[in-house]
């Protein structure tokens, strides 16, 4: 519950405060938004296979999206595109914990369709 | 109380997802202001007549010049005095840069390597380059030089600017990516000398042109287009 207030509150902050990050750091906003999202997939992953904990979930929120950003700098400076990087792996591992997600609630309804 | 933190965390940590999302949301919707086809040929008209308006300029200065000299001539031809003063003024234009000028000098053509072709990554000139190159030419008595047709004067300065995409010269933009020919008048040989000595034209990025120079008998460099700064400068006491 908590969650989708944080969240309900945030959207309506993104679409009404005016607040402007500069272009500079679109990319980096991008990335780090990219790493944000995977580890909410894989928290609802943990939830479903309750093994969730809420410490890893926000140190992997933001380490994420940390190391994302810094690889995007570090590519910036080597004039090598490492946000490609970044874009890849979590893309990937969205999809992966989406799987997994998707086959945890489906066993779930099962089960409860059974009972 | 633990249960209570984890409730904050997770609200502050999906308040900052929302965030970014409903962000980058709205700066990916915000329309990029396009013209519309009255704007666009509102413009085109204003730019063919100011440039209708800088032709006429253009004519009534040249006019005014031919009849400035025309009065000059006309007192030169009085008596000696008149005639030792226009000769005076003639020659201080000539240093100035408010005539055209031609003399005997090199013109040096600097052309950027085609990237392709290059084994490593090519680095355009900055101001520092065109600096010493006619650092290199005055030393070596160039007594007029010009950057792509634009006078350098007392009053000349060269500036990179925009992340190097072009250089300043006279306050008008030159493209570092493009050619850049520079002229100079004065003794052919020095300059050639000059420009032909061993690492001469090896100084930073102008090892990525390929440059050509050639002694040419009859340079010809345009007058200085612009008024100069007279702003704070004034006759200083006798001493």
């Amino acid at each position: 519950m908590s969650a989708l207030i944080g969240l309900a509150i945030g959207i309506l902050l993104g679409l009404f405060l005016d607040i402007r990050i500069p272009e500079l750091y679109a990319t980096y906003l991008t990335v780090a938004l990219l790493a944000a999202l995977d580890s909410v997939f894989g928290a609802f992953k943990a939830k479903l296979s309750r093994t969730f904990d809420s410490l890893v979930f926000v140190s992997g929120f933001f380490g994420n999206a940390f190391i994302a950003v810094a690889l995007t700098f570090l590519g910036d400076k080597l004039g090598l595109p490492m946000y490609l990087a970044a874009v890849l792996v979590f893309g990937v591992r969205i999809f992966n914990n989406f799987a997994v997600i998707r086959r945890l609630a489906l066993e779930r309804w099962m089960q409860r369709k059974r009972s | 109380m633990k249960r209570a933190m984890n409730h904050i965390a997770m609200a502050l940590v999906f308040l900052l997802l929302g965030f970014l999302m409903a962000y980058q949301y709205r700066v990916l919707r915000e329309p990029v202001k396009k013209l519309t086809v009255e704007e666009t040929q509102m413009l085109l008209r204003e730019i063919e007549q100011l440039k209708s308006e800088r032709e006429e300029l253009v004519e009534r200065n040249r006019r005014l010049t031919a009849e400035l000299r025309a009065f000059e001539e006309e007192i030169a031809s009085v008596d000696e005095g008149g005639r030792i003063l226009k000769a005076q003024l003639d020659a201080a234009r000539l240093l100035l840069g408010l005539s055209d000028v031609q003399g005997e000098g090199v013109i040096l053509t600097l052309k950027p390597m085609n990237p392709v072709l290059s084994n490593q990554p090519v680095e355009y000139l900055t101001d520092l380059e065109l600096l010493y190159l006619v650092n290199e030419l005055k030393f070596a008595g160039a007594e007029a030089v010009s950057i792509n047709d634009k006078r350098l004067t007392a009053q000349s300065g060269l500036k990179s600017s925009a992340g190097n995409s072009f250089i300043l010269v006279n306050d008008e933009k030159i493209s570092p990516q493009d050619e850049i020919v520079i002229r100079a008048i004065g003794n052919r040989e020095t300059l050639l000398g000059a420009l032909s000595f061993t690492g001469a034209l090896d100084f930073e990025a102008l090892m990525f042109y390929d440059i050509r120079y050639q002694g040419v008998d009859s340079v010809e460099i345009p007058k200085f287009n612009r008024s100069f700064r007279m702003d704070f400068i004034e006759e200083g006491g006798a001493p």
